[in-house]
């Protein structure tokens, strides 16, 4: 072979492979992407969708040509077309959602989705840059004057080095989401195996057999449907989460408190619970010193006029609510 | 010893605090007692914002005395003015 073929081959080369990114995680990344997006289609075949094969041809070529916005087009394509199978929400066609788990199509399309759009924003940020700059504000608000170095005052694109990289990343990675798909299947077993019971203890209770295949009762515990109970139990495990680590987080910072920031919060406590102790004896002081902030009589009874002034006011709304009480009560029960 | 007690004392009333919330539910809403719930809500809020109080100061008293007893030693001005002239 001579040089100039071997040059010929080359150039072939270079040409075939051009709309590959550089770095070799990137390309990794982009290969191992576009692999998933075939297998995506064969088991959306399989899953009976004919519409829904534009998600993965949508995201063959948002991978080809580093589209940033494909990744969330396709996963709303996605929840679309598994929530209206044939592309029309007005059909109606009855979902099998609400009654399956563990299915191996649901891990495998949830999978796949998952790996897919990780792989597109891992080769975007190894070769462009994974989610665009926020836009400079406009002249008069505040940071307007800040300016972006780089050609024309464009942004420079923020690409993540190479060397921030690891080894085994994508392994680690496909581990993390199948166990990710696992607690996710677990969470709707349970989401669809619980009930709400607004009289026991502690609300929950686990939905017979007779209940859910509803053959032994038609209506549902506290009068509910199926799926307001779902979306109850979920809002509850989302509020009780949120309180959880609203927590958490605050106890941490609490625990992390600086010397200076902990000392104002000491000072500002023992301010508020001694400033009326405080400002009297500051009072008598001056007094007694001879200076001009002396204690008259009328001021005095005239703090005192207020504190009273609120007492009774306080008495007066508990005399009241206790009141309304007792003829609601009435109204309602006759007791 | 007063901050652990101050401590132990917020973690009390939290816990008073989201037993009276509980005791809003079972005791008077099942009841369907709203009236008597709106006002035990209002106390059990209280108490939870108080044993949050008490929890805050605790933790940064405990944080303002480590960070005192880690201080290295105050230098006397008038000491050090004193040694510089000396030396001068």
């Amino acid at each position: 072979m001579s040089a100039d073929d071997s040059k010929t081959e080359y150039a072939i080369l270079r040409l075939i492979t051009s709309w590959l990114p550089d770095s070799p995680l990137a390309r990794q990344y982009l290969l191992a992407g576009i692999a998933i997006q075939f297998i995506l289609a064969v088991a959306l075949v399989q899953a009976g969708g004919s519409y829904s094969l534009m998600i993965p041809a949508l995201g063959t070529l948002g991978l080809i040509f580093r589209w940033r916005a494909m990744p969330v087009i396709t996963l709303i394509l996605f929840v679309f077309f598994q929530l209206f199978p044939d592309g029309d929400p007005y059909l109606k066609t009855p979902s099998d959602i609400p009654g399956s788990h563990f299915r191996m199509i649901d891990l495998l399309l949830c999978g796949l989705i998952a790996t897919s759009i990780y792989c597109h924003y891992n080769s975007l940020s190894l070769s462009l840059q994974a989610i665009p700059d926020d836009p400079l504000p406009e002249p008069g608000f505040p940071g307007s004057r800040m300016k972006r170095s780089g050609k024309n005052n464009l942004p420079d694109s923020i690409v993540r080095p190479s060397s921030n990289t690891f080894e085994r990343e994508f392994l680690e990675i496909v581990a993390m989401l199948a166990l990710a798909l696992f607690l996710a299947q677990l969470a709707w077993y349970g989401l669809t195996h619980l009930v709400v019971d607004f009289q026991a203890f502690p609300l929950l209770r686990w939905m017979s057999e007779g209940i859910r295949s509803n053959k032994v009762a038609t209506v549902w515990p506290a009068g509910l449907s199926p799926p307001m109970h779902r979306m109850m139990i979920f809002a509850a495990a989302i509020l009780a989460g949120g309180f959880t680590c609203w927590f958490a987080f605050w106890y941490w910072r609490l625990s992390q408190l600086p010397r200076l920031t902990a000392l104002m919060i000491v000072n500002d406590v023992a301010w508020k619970e001694h400033r009326r102790e405080m400002q009297r004896q500051e009072r008598w002081r001056a007094w007694a010193s001879g200076g001009t902030l002396s204690p008259s009589l009328a001021s005095e009874v005239r703090e005192w006029l207020q504190w009273l002034l609120w007492l009774v006011l306080v008495i007066l709304i508990a005399i009241l609510v206790g009141v309304g009480a007792a003829l609601f009560r009435t109204s309602i029960y006759g007791i | 010893m007063m901050v652990a007690w101050r401590e132990l004392a917020g973690w009390i009333l939290l816990g008073f605090g989201l037993a009276t919330f509980g005791v809003c539910y079972w005791v008077f809403l099942l009841n369907r007692r709203i009236i008597e719930a709106t006002g035990m809500i209002f106390i059990g809020f209280v108490i939870f914002r108080g044993g949050l109080h008490l929890l805050k100061v605790a933790m940064a008293a405990r944080a303002a005395a480590e960070a005192r007893a880690h201080q290295s030693p105050p230098v006397n001005p008038r000491r050090s003015a004193t040694v510089a002239r000396s030396r001068v």
